[in-house]
């Protein structure tokens, strides 16, 4: 019996120190959106727009290796990276400045960071206007829905 | 008193059918007295929201803050008026070089201590300054009417940045900053 409450009270010891840790352990999120986007300073921009590129890159390369070369999943990941990947097309710096761009414009601060950066490269890559701003519309809905449900 | 239960029978079928077949009821009136009055003038007045330039610096809103500066240049966001426009075209506006750095060091004093922070320097060992940071201190400067009164710099600036990847000669115009 004795052993038991000793157990118990060891346990919820654990618990409280743990749950007074949590405040103080450091947490960073990646930008959802404009408004995370422009909150973050240009260093960090260049650099988090490197990772993501990077990585990218590599769940793409992986798909390969996990699924087979000649799979429907490889081929799907060579699709996609033709599509919607930024590493080998644009560097760090252009991403950065694409999405400078693209921000610019305060109707889109809640467009996510991913579709900003997939019009981003439609754009680069000389999709036409009417479509482009197709996009844009649909993402500009989304980020208001996403917005709305966040609330 | 058969018959008189009979008639009134019918009666009734007669009214259940002729509401069953979609008259529409009477609206419901209402009495003049009870609506609100309405005083029209000729157009229904719309509150306009006065976006100045240091509000769209702020709001990072360039469409808006173009769209002021075209119709009414203020001296004091020249400089920013500028760099912004560049940042907005060029491939790799977010940043600028050695180059725009000197002048922007030479035009403001405080510029070169306040932006050394925020240097990059790539793979290659080249400096580059970020736009937005730049912005920023801009913004600040002309909120405070601290900006030189000499003439504004210049700088080259490509003006098709698609042209200029195809064409090792690069286009280049003069933007004044």
């Amino acid at each position: 019996m004795k052993r038991l409450l000793l157990g118990f009270a060891l346990l919820l010891f654990t618990a409280s120190v743990f749950a007074a840790d949590r405040p103080t352990t450091p947490e960073i999120n990646p930008p959802a959106n404009g408004e995370d986007w422009l909150k973050l300073s240009s260093t960090e921009k260049l650099f988090w727009s490197i990772g993501y590129a990077q990585g990218y890159q590599d769940a793409l390369n992986k798909i390969d290796v996990a699924a087979g070369s000649n799979s429907a999943c490889a081929n799907l990941a060579a699709r996609t990276e033709r599509q919607t990947s930024t590493a080998g097309k644009v560097s760090g710096f252009e991403l950065v400045s694409g999405l400078e761009k693209f921000y610019g414009d305060s109707a889109n601060a809640q467009i996510p960071v991913g579709s900003a950066i997939r019009i981003y490269l439609l754009q680069a890559s000389g999709k036409d206007q009417t479509t482009i701003q197709e996009l844009i519309e649909t993402a500009r809905l989304l980020g208001a829905q996403t917005r709305t449900a966040s609330k | 008193m058969g018959k008189g239960n009979g008639l009134f029978a019918v009666a009734l079928i007669g009214v259940l059918t002729l509401s069953a077949t979609g008259e529409e009821p009477l609206s419901l009136v209402i009495p003049k007295a009870t609506l609100p009055s309405v005083v029209t003038a000729v157009e229904p007045s719309h509150e306009t929201a006065s976006v100045t330039l240091a509000d769209a610096a702020r709001q990072n809103d360039f469409t808006a803050f173009e769209a002021l500066y075209t119709a009414h240049p203020n001296p004091a966001f020249a400089d920013l008026h500028a760099l912004w426009t560049y940042s907005q075209t060029e491939r790799v506006g977010a940043f600028y070089g050695e180059e725009l750095h000197t002048r922007l060091a030479r035009r403001y004093p405080a510029f070169a201590a306040y932006i050394d922070e925020y240097k990059i320097v790539d793979s290659h060992g080249t400096a580059f300054w970020p736009t937005a940071e730049t912005r920023t201190f801009l913004v600040d400067r002309a909120l405070k009417s601290d900006v030189p009164t000499a003439s504004p710099i210049r700088i080259a600036t490509t003006t098709h940045t698609q042209r200029s990847r195809r064409s090792p000669r690069r286009q280049r115009s003069q933007r004044r900053i």
